[in-house]
């Protein structure tokens, strides 16, 4: 594979290691008021550190969305704070936030990913558009070329597969060269096979693209191709394990209940 | 089935919302119009034939020449006959401080007539008179006061007013008894009249019979019979008609014989109903569409097709009805206010409009309203019946593009384009030199039809040039603008629905603006031809006093003035007896040019006689001949020149006239106006000047001039304001179709959110795509409205002037901004519903 050899190439400046590229201090979540509201996040605490593939798994209600929603922004926190790089998000406008989304995080969602009426192209260029900024040719080409898009380029989202609507959902994050990318359930509408593929793309984007992937799942088999998995329970950390095989997950999951 | 219709119409119900508000303007503007209609037609019909349906017949002059005096003693005898008023009407004058003035007398008014004594009482015997207000104003004359009255019995014999010059040698004093306010009486109006008993109009007019009997009859006899024996009793020595048949007469007389109000009115009420079709059918597409995945789970379910289309139906109606019957309500409304209105000010010329509810001007819009909504809403009915049950597990298709029924459609619609232009253009030059109708008609035909075709065409064009202005959009607003021409496009049905929804009504206001200021450049030539001086100012006397004529030429408002010397001259044509003898010649001064509208009207060149076309005719001249021309013991030899319309008989230039008569003064001044002066002010000032001088006479076609202009002025700003209706009921449209589109893309909105698109951005893209859609509905308007206005003045123009299109580009500027700013309106609700979208819960919902 030529990205091997140039892999180097698109390597950023050398980060500290200890910075994490998105952490949480104590961040509480309600939805509701009173008696009757919902605690989806019930003081996490947690780093995601930079150029790792983090799997947040559990089992469904267990606030992994919400707590992805606002480590990138999308949601404001009840209570806590919350950090990306050394961006305090706790405070933010919703101006400021969108302008840091647009500029410093990626997003691959479950589905419907994609605006129908722009070509998978134009899908992929739309958050460096919005930001007024060119797409350096030399990364699009390699990303394109790592996701094996080149022949996909014109076709409406209606024209692509499932599986390659993802692919595009993936090049747009990493054509930003964001921060962070989240991605929530990015398999959870696709076959098995379709999938894999999927994973190992998101896992050839942070070994060898030098990115910083938090993925939300629920399937097992997806947390073997992470670095590291967060387990969450009734908005909790409830564990997490490091370099996990299949077993070892699915072993995590069942003490959980899940 | 039924819980499910109204589970679903409660749970849409903002949904409905949008058609429904197209329903209720469409149904209240026609209400409001058909309400309108029906009052002012009444309101003119009292107006016009007063009292007269209160009579069984009618007995009026035949041939001009009054209803013999007999009549009435023979009518009265007549078994079927209760009572007879006879109406003798003539005219004489009062000799007033001021000097004489001609009245028209008459018997008192009728019993039954609408003419209402203020002050006194009626003359009830010799030597009474009752005035009329116009004619207590004019006099200045009062209840107790006594008048001078000519007795003109011996020196006159018909019902004329009285020529200058005709000697009165008999005077009656007469006193005021009562003041009448005999406006609303259509046999009086506003002239000034004196009312007096029937010996006594008899004696003073010389007036030899009736004007008009009205005979009531016995309760029991009918209307045909009472007129058939009174028919048979006067044999034919003058009309007899019923009473209603007069009335229908009169009617017809004043309008031509056509309803034109209530056509155009009616005319407009379509065109808005119309419109509102328009938006209904596409909001109801765009709901069924939005609700695809909800029918086919339907489906999936066991509903069958034809239960799924009851579903949509039975909506359908009931949004129908409900907004047709607020429509209702709202139109009467409307109505009321705008009878108070029109009430108010007299601006309009308008008689009293009382309201005349109509249970059809009622009953007649909801159900259009309620069969426009159901038929509108067929079409995507009957697809929502064909939505197959799989779809619900479909992703949703984009449109697919050329099919073969979408070709079939362009060969219609240019078919459809060309051959409506064909007869637009072709009517008026084929069939319009013979009969002005019928080119009319069939360039109304032809517009229609060619209309059509752009309608049918609109798929095409809208979203290309939706995609084309969209450059523009996106060059000033970046990646929003694209957006923008995206969502646009998207649904091309769907984008020129909306568009042509406003297409409808601003090519209309456009044609008429166009068409409006393209006839009446045209015509102005022609409105300059028949009022050529804006006033003339003349004595009784040969000339004029030289203060005067010096006051009136340093009035600020004149921009020229002219003196005229005018003699009295005889002609001879030819060696035989005088052609006419003691006719006024006026001379035109060389700078007669200067006061004239159309100088080519009055242009006499040195020995030649310009004589007016009626006198050219009566005396027999044409042009070419020679006449020769006796002033006093001098005489000339000139030739005949035979000219349009003029306001004296003869002219001849001054040089001519003064080797006629060297001594002739100045007996008139002519005046032009400047342009732009106010007219009343105007003419109160020439007025002012002319006080002073006993006998000077105040003339000239100013007045009508501005009437006429104002006339069109008001016209054009009625149509223009109804019209208005047809294009608030397309923003309303643009609303619609923005807000279900919102609605459709709120995951859409989400993931643009989420990906950067800040709040204002995703505002601005909604807003630019209202933008685009009613700049090209505005755009497309103007063009076709500038083409069918000057086609328009072209066929009302037929065989005379040549037409010269003439653009109003600032009203129709004002045309496309208020288009604009109205679809920039109607995006600010949807605007703000999508910017409302939290990405996070947006997405989450997937
Ligand atoms: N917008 C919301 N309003 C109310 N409750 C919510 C909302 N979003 C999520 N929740 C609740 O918060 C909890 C966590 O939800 P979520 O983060 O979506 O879980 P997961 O993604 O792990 O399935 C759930 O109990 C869910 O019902
Ligand atoms: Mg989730």
């Amino acid at each position: 594979m030529t990205t091997h050899s140039t892999a180097g190439t698109f390597e950023a400046a050398p980060r500290p290691q200890l910075a994490p590229a998105a952490r949480t201090h104590s961040l509480t979540k309600l939805y509701g008021s009173g008696p009757s509201a919902v605690r989806a996040l019930d003081d996490v605490s947690i780093e995601f550190a930079v150029g790792q593939l983090t799997a947040v798994m559990g089992p469904s209600g267990s606030g992994k969305s919400t707590l992805m929603h606002c480590l990138a922004g999308l949601d404001t926190p009840t209570s806590g704070r919350v950090w990306l790089g050394d961006t305090d998000l706790t405070g933010l406008g919703d101006r400021a936030l969108t302008l840091l989304r647009r500029r410093r995080v990626g997003f691959v969602f479950q589905s419907l990913n994609l605006l129908p009426m722009l070509s998978a192209q134009q899908n992929m260029l739309l958050p460096l558009r919005l930001a007024g900024r060119r797409p350096d040719r030399e990364w699009m080409t390699h990303v394109i070329e790592a996701l094996r898009l080149a022949d996909r380029l014109d076709h409406r989202p209606s024209e692509l597969s499932g599986g390659q609507q993802q692919r595009v959902a993936v090049a747009r994050a990493l054509l930003t060269r964001p921060d962070v990318i989240f991605a929530d359930e990015p398999t959870g509408a696709l076959d098995s096979q379709t999938g894999a593929q999927m994973l190992s793309f998101l896992r050839t984007s942070v070994r060898e693209l030098d990115q910083t992937v938090v993925m939300v799942t629920h399937d097992p088999r997806a947390a073997t191709y992470a670095d590291r998995v967060v387990l969450l329970a009734d908005g909790k950390v409830a564990g997490e394990l490091t370099d996990p095989d299949p077993d070892a997950v699915l072993d995590a999951m069942r003490t959980m209940g899940a | 089935m039924l819980t499910l219709t109204l589970a679903s119409l409660r749970q849409q119900a903002r949904r409905y919302l949008a058609p429904a508000i197209a329903v209720v303007i469409g149904v209240a503007f026609v209400t409001a119009s058909m309400t309108l209609t029906t009052s002012l037609r009444s309101s003119t019909q009292a107006a016009l034939t007063g009292d007269l349906s209160h009579y069984a017949a009618v007995v009026l002059p035949s041939q001009g020449a009054p209803v013999p005096e007999p009549a009435a003693q023979t009518l009265r005898d007549l078994p079927g006959v209760a009572g007879v008023v006879a109406h003798r009407v003539g005219w004489t004058r009062f000799t007033l401080p001021s000097g004489p003035r001609d009245v028209q007398f008459s018997t008192p008014p009728s019993p039954t007539s609408a003419a209402r004594l203020v002050d006194g009482r009626m003359p009830t015997s010799g030597g009474e008179l009752a005035l009329s207000r116009s004619a207590a104003a004019g006099s200045g004359l009062r209840v107790g006061d006594t008048v001078r009255v000519d007795d003109l019995t011996h020196s006159r014999g018909s019902a004329t007013a009285p020529d200058d010059g005709v000697g009165s040698q008999h005077r009656a004093a007469a006193t005021v008894v009562g003041i009448i306010d005999a406006a609303a009486d259509p046999r009086y109006g506003s002239t000034p009249v004196a009312f007096a008993t029937d010996a006594d109009v008899a004696a003073w007019t010389g007036e030899e019979g009736y004007r008009e009997i009205d005979v009531a009859g016995q309760p029991a006899a009918s209307a045909e019979h009472v007129r058939s024996e009174v028919a048979a009793a006067l044999g034919g020595q003058a009309v007899v008609r019923t009473g209603d048949e007069q009335a229908q007469h009169l009617l017809a007389q004043a309008t031509g014989g056509v309803d034109l109000l209530g056509i155009l009115l009616l005319a407009f009420a379509a065109v808005a109903l119309f419109v509102s079709a328009l938006v209904i059918g596409n909001t109801f597409a765009v709901l069924v569409a939005r609700r695809r995945r909800e029918t086919a789970l339907l489906r999936c379910v066991g509903a069958t097709g034809a239960q799924v289309r009851r579903l949509v139906l039975v909506e359908s109606c009931v949004v129908g009805l409900v907004g047709a019957l607020t429509g209702v309500a709202l139109g009467l409304g409307l109505a009321a206010a705008l009878a108070r209105l029109a009430n108010r000010s007299a601006a309009l010329g308008l008689p009293q409009l009382d309201l005349a509810f109509d249970p059809t001007a009622m009953a007649l819009p909801a159900v259009a309203g309620v069969a426009v909504t159901v038929l509108a809403a067929a079409l995507p009915v009957w697809r929502a019946g064909r939505v197959a049950p799989l779809e619900a597990l479909r992703p949703a298709l984009p449109p697919t593009g050329r099919s073969r029924a979408s070709t079939v459609r362009l060969v219609v619609a240019l078919l459809v384009l060309v051959a409506g232009t064909a007869l637009l253009v072709a009517g008026p030059t084929v069939f319009g030199e013979q009969d002005l109708m019928l080119g009319l008609v069939v360039a109304i035909l032809g517009g229609a039809v060619s209309f059509a075709g752009v309608l049918l065409l609109s798929r095409r064009y809208v979203p290309a040039l939706a995609r084309l202005l969209g450059r523009l959009a996106s060059r000033l607003a970046g990646p929003p603008g694209d957006l923008a021409v995206e969502g646009a496009v998207r649904n091309p049905a769907r984008a020129a629905a909306t568009s042509a929804a406003l297409l409808v009504g601003v090519t209309l206001i456009a044609m008429m603006l166009v068409g409006g200021q393209t006839a009446s450049a045209s015509a102005a030539h022609e409105i300059d031809r028949h009022y050529p001086v804006d006033v003339m100012v003349s004595g009784s006397g040969a000339s004029l006093p030289a203060d005067a004529v010096a006051r009136l030429e340093r009035l600020g408002v004149a921009a020229a003035t002219a003196r005229l010397p005018q003699v009295t001259a005889e002609l001879t044509a030819g060696r035989g007896a005088p052609t006419a003898e003691g006719m006024p010649l006026v001379g035109l001064p060389t700078d007669a040019a200067d006061v004239l509208r159309d100088p080519s009207v009055l242009a006499a060149t040195p020995g030649t006689l310009l004589v007016d076309q009626q006198v050219a005719q009566d005396t027999r001249l044409a042009t070419g001949e020679r006449v020769i021309v006796k002033v006093g013991e001098r005489h000339t030899s000139l030739v005949v020149h035979v000219g349009g319309r003029l306001p004296y008989p003869y002219f001849a230039t001054e040089a001519d006239l003064r080797r006629l008569a060297p001594q002739a003064g100045v007996a008139q001044v002519w005046l032009r106006f400047t342009e732009g002066a106010d007219l009343p002010s105007a003419m109160e000032a020439v007025n002012a000047a002319a006080a002073d001088v006993p006998g000077l006479v105040v003339s000239g076609s100013a007045p009508e001039r501005a009437q006429i202009s104002e006339a069109l002025d008001v016209a054009l700003l009625v149509v223009t304001a109804l019209l208005g209706i047809s294009v608030l009921i397309a923003v309303v449209g643009i609303g619609n179709t923005l807000s279900l589109s919102v609605l459709e893309r709120t995951h859409e909105s989400a993931l643009l959110r989420a990906i950067g698109l800040t709040r204002g951005q995703l505002r601005l893209t909604v807003a630019l795509e209202a933008l685009l859609l009613s700049a090209v509905g505005a755009i497309v308007g103007c063009a076709l409205g500038i083409g069918y206005g000057w086609a328009g003045a072209r066929a009302l123009l037929t065989g005379q002037a040549t037409t010269l299109l003439s653009v109003p580009w600032g009203r129709l500027g004002l045309v496309v901004v208020v288009a604009l700013v109205a679809g920039l309106v109607a995006s600010v609700l949807p605007a703000r519903r999508a910017a409302a979208v939290a990405p996070a819960v947006a997405l989450a919902a997937e």
